[in-house]
């Protein structure tokens, strides 16, 4: 494979990338909305005279101004555009202004006369989810509710000579993405209404759009890329509906940009989720079943929150061989703030609650920690999780193994009994195991297309969106490899529904692996056009160059779909799935134990994510979702209270920073997986699951004290050492 | 509205200043110069980050006003035609992933090697503390400004 080169990249550090929340034009107007004053309220009345009559002020737009179909959400639509009888949290918008300048915007917005009555709010998950709580939607809550069983559970608690039992609770944390949601809306020279706007997911966003405006997909373009960071958090609409709704009304130009404020208010986050969970093993190390049950805070409007749990529930077992297993699955509705996809998708919070049990085990049994999880690792062959099958590379014991040789592993001990005075050291490992792609059920099928320009050059068009991971620089790098040709010599459009064919989100890792089975399929037909019109050669590089001028405009497309189990559970869509990439991880953690402050500066991971395309790219990946998890570990919680904000700044809210980050160290399994292009699987989501249990498993073996509530901030860091006394 | 003039990347520039106008709407609305990015609006993320008389700045957090007669650098004012090594490192060693913060990232890291051609590890951390980056986990950005550091020494004055 090719060393790749980052296309995007210089454009990136001479400023001269424009980013949707930096498109402006002539004659632009500016759009402000009126969110919700209350976390849960009746409206009772709407006025916008003042608003209206303000000088300045293009349009006002309520629910009576949206054509078609009033509410927005990805799975069930149940969010509305702008709210009509009822706001359901802080996030929810009442109106949309246009005017000529964003003060006069806003000052517009706070001019909108709204009554309400306000309700019961409802802001815990599991007295939601009881028939007797206070409803957000009808007819219940409890939105989602599965019970997913294999073998039997209470054979396997009979076998078991350790149980360990805890709850496990995870904090809202948000995407972070440093572009807040946004961008323009205008109309081109052919009338299409164009939106640009940084998503995840152009074409299923545009359908969103054309739902709201009443009018047809085609009429509409999203360009949604490049975007200044995803992580999930723009992967549902975000403004797309309410730019085009302004546009729509006023005919010109409309830039939106939510303020970080607003984004915090009301983007998506990581669903909080408490976790209960008993998992039992032999005397012998061997796990012989699991019971759990998940109540995950879906906020007042589901989003992905369906998939989300799901998955949460696919991986509650780790990447371990567990025989018995009863996982309940609760999603619920609250008037929190709204949850849904944040890299890795569920899976974090699973693997935090199953590493920390791992650990538990391992002391119960005088083990060594990773010994026990290669023992119960999952194998070639073995079947997946929920009994189903797995296909491609399986390497959990290779990473395992590699970690085990890691200078962070060997020297574990030295850095234990480096542990002085009031600072205790401490060594954390944890595994980690994520699909690649849809589940059984879901619709999905990357597409590519390919054309030949003038010069021996080819145009590779895909949909998925460049959030950072570096799409575009993967997708130059196999189809220079796939066409025979320089990776100079192809140009990536990726993010435009207007040139780039319909593929699906960009999300569930499978960016890399959906778009470049798709074009070694395009270009596998493009071979076969370019032998019909004569051309020789033994790639379609030669082909085209020996074709010359006649190959010009030569068009082929591609699709590829991924390999899915043969059967799930009657009634779930979405899981199980086929497709797995691997992780192992160690940290060296410090614990001041006076102030309950955590220090991380090592890390070592080693990956097995089949055969890898970029180097650069998979070690920024690692290194930088590293970096998230340790986020979730240690900081990252949008804390609320009856439904609000305690800070809508991101003053308020702990990410780590450039002193507050380990070293890390990046291995691979450089093994190509049976399935994917060129036996490549994804990595994007993965790289953030594993850390967030090795700081916590690092933090008990420093100091003696577990945290089953994230984030391990200092002061839960010192409550649980004055409980331990 | 009070006139007001300074330098911007080199060449002058006079305009008005309101006792609110921000040094970071000035230069993205009325100068189009979009590579100063906006996270956060309260010199939390240093997306903005700017050289104001060679010292790094949050562009949101500057008056205009505060500007008058001085000298602003922003990332497009960085190269002239071929780019700095500086740019150069960023790209080699994968300190750009998204994009977003990196304008930030490269004038906050211009503004150490201005004060201190050969910083430390630590230093550069600390230089770049108040820079927030999601994507790549700092390790990569760090790096650059070392690789960098080395480069720009060889090469001389």
């Amino acid at each position: 494979m090719h060393v790749g080169v980052r296309i995007d990249a210089e454009g990136k550090v001479t400023g001269h990338t424009v980013f949707p929340t930096d498109r402006s034009m002539p004659g632009m107007l500016y759009a402000a909305i009126r969110w919700a004053d209350y976390p849960h309220a009746r409206i009772v009345s709407i006025d916008t005279t003042a608003a209206r009559a303000l000088e300045g002020v293009e349009a006002v737009l309520t629910h009576a101004d949206v054509p078609g179909l009033n509410r927005c959400g990805r799975v069930i639509p149940d969010q509305p555009v702008l709210c009509e009888d009822r706001v359901r949290f802080v996030g929810d918008a009442v109106a949309c202004v246009a005017a000529r300048t964003r003060e006069i915007a806003s000052l517009a917005c706070r001019l909108i006369r709204v009554e309400y009555e306000e309700l019961p709010v409802v802001d815990d998950p599991e007295a939601a989810a009881c028939p007797g709580s206070f409803r957000v939607h009808e007819p219940e809550n409890l939105v989602v509710h599965r019970l997913l069983t294999k073998g039997d559970v209470a054979a396997g608690r009979r076998r078991a000579d350790v149980v360990v039992s805890g709850v496990y609770r995870t904090p809202r944390q948000m995407p972070g993405f440093l572009e807040t949601e946004g961008g323009i809306a205008y109309y081109d020279t052919d009338g299409v209404l164009t939106v640009c706007c940084g998503s995840q997911a152009g074409h299923a966003n545009r359908f969103q759009v054309a739902r709201a405006l009443g009018i047809p997909e085609d009429r509409i373009r999203l360009i949604t890329s490049p975007l200044g960071g995803g992580f999930g958090g723009k992967d549902d609409v975000t403004e797309e509906i309410r730019l085009a709704l302004l546009c729509q009304a006023t005919g010109k130009p409309v830039k939106l940009v939510r303020s970080r404020a607003e984004s915090i208010r009301a983007g998506i986050k990581r669903h909080p989720m408490t976790i209960y969970m008993d998992t039992g093993a032999t005397r012998q190390g061997e796990l012989v079943f699991q019971d759990v049950r998940i109540v995950a805070d879906t906020g007042a409007y589901l989003s992905l929150g369906r998939s989300i749990l799901y998955l949460a529930m696919e991986h509650c077992t780790g990447p371990y061989r567990v025989p018995h297993l009863k996982v309940e699955g609760l999603c619920v509705y609250t008037n929190n703030l709204l949850s849904g996809a944040c890299r890795g998708f569920g899976v974090n919070q699973a693997c935090f609650a199953v590493e920390s049990q791992m650990d538990e085990i391992a002391e119960r049994l005088g083990m060594d920690p990773l010994e026990l999880r290669l023992k119960n690792a999952l194998r070639p062959g073995d079947e997946g999780p929920l009994g189903q099958s797995v296909a491609g590379s399986v390497g959990m014991v290779a990473c395992i193994e590699r970690l085990r040789e890691s200078p962070v592993y060997t020297k574990r001990h030295t850095w234990n009994a480096a542990s002085t005075g009031r600072v205790g050291r401490g060594v954390g490992v944890a595994c980690a195991f994520k699909c690649v792609g849809f589940g059984l059920g879901l619709h999905e099928l990357g597409r590519a297309i390919i054309r030949i320009l003038p010069g021996g050059r080819f145009a590779v068009y895909v949909p998925y969106e460049d959030m950072g991971q570096g799409s575009q620089m993967a997708y130059s790098i196999m189809a220079a490899e796939a066409l025979g040709c320089a990776q100079q010599d192809v140009e990536v459009t990726v993010g435009d529904t207007g040139l780039c064919p319909d593929g699906g989100p960009t999300s569930a890792s499978r960016g890399t692996y959906l778009g470049g089975g798709a074009i070694i399929d395009a270009a596998s037909s493009l071979s076969r056009m370019l032998s019909d019109l004569g051309g020789a050669g033994r790639s379609c590089g030669e082909k085209a160059r020996a074709l010359g001028e006649r190959a010009v405009g030569l068009t082929a497309y591609g699709s590829y779909s991924p390999p899915k189990p043969e059967r799930g559970f009657d009634g779930v869509v979405g899981i199980p799935h086929s497709v797995f990439s691997f992780m192992a991880q160690a940290v060296q953690v410090e614990v001041d134990t006076l102030t309950g402050a955590v220090r991380v500066p090592l890390s070592h991971a080693v990956v097995e994510v089949g055969r890898v395309i970029s180097k650069q790219g998979l070690v920024g990946q690692v290194e930088g979702g590293t970096v998230f998890g340790l986020g979730m570990a240690l900081g990252e919680d949008v804390v609320t209270d009856k439904g609000v904000p305690k800070s809508y700044s991101l003053s308020g809210y702990t990410v780590p920073y450039s002193m507050d980050v380990p070293r890390t160290t990046v291995e691979w399994i450089d093994e190509a997986s049976d399935v994917g292009p060129f036996g490549a699987k994804g990595v994007g989501e993965l790289a953030s699951v594993p850390v967030t249990a090795a700081v916590v498993n690092g933090i008990a073996d420093a100091c003696g004290v577990r945290v089953r509530t994230l984030p391990a901030r200092p002061e839960r860091i010192c409550k649980l050492l004055l409980d331990k006394g | 509205m009070t006139a007001v003039e300074l330098l911007v990347n080199g060449e002058n520039v006079r305009c008005k200043a309101g006792p609110t106008t921000r040094l970071i709407d000035f230069l993205r609305d009325e100068l189009g110069l979009t590579g100063t990015k906006e996270g956060c609006r309260e010199g939390e993320c240093g997306s903005c980050t700017v050289l104001l008389d060679g010292l790094p700045v949050n562009a949101c957090l500057v008056l205009l006003g505060k500007c008058d007669g001085r000298s602003v650098l922003t990332v497009e004012g960085v190269s002239d035609g071929t780019l700095h090594p500086l740019q150069e490192a960023f790209i080699e060693a994968g300190a750009v992933q998204c994009g977003y913060c990196t304008p930030g990232m490269v004038m906050a890291a211009l503004g150490l090697l201005m004060r201190d051609p050969r910083p430390g590890e630590e230093q550069i951390r600390m230089a770049l503390s108040g820079n927030f980056c999601r994507c790549t986990g700092y390790e990569s950005i760090v790096k650059a400004v070392q690789l960098a550091s080395e480069r720009l020494i060889q090469d001389g004055p």
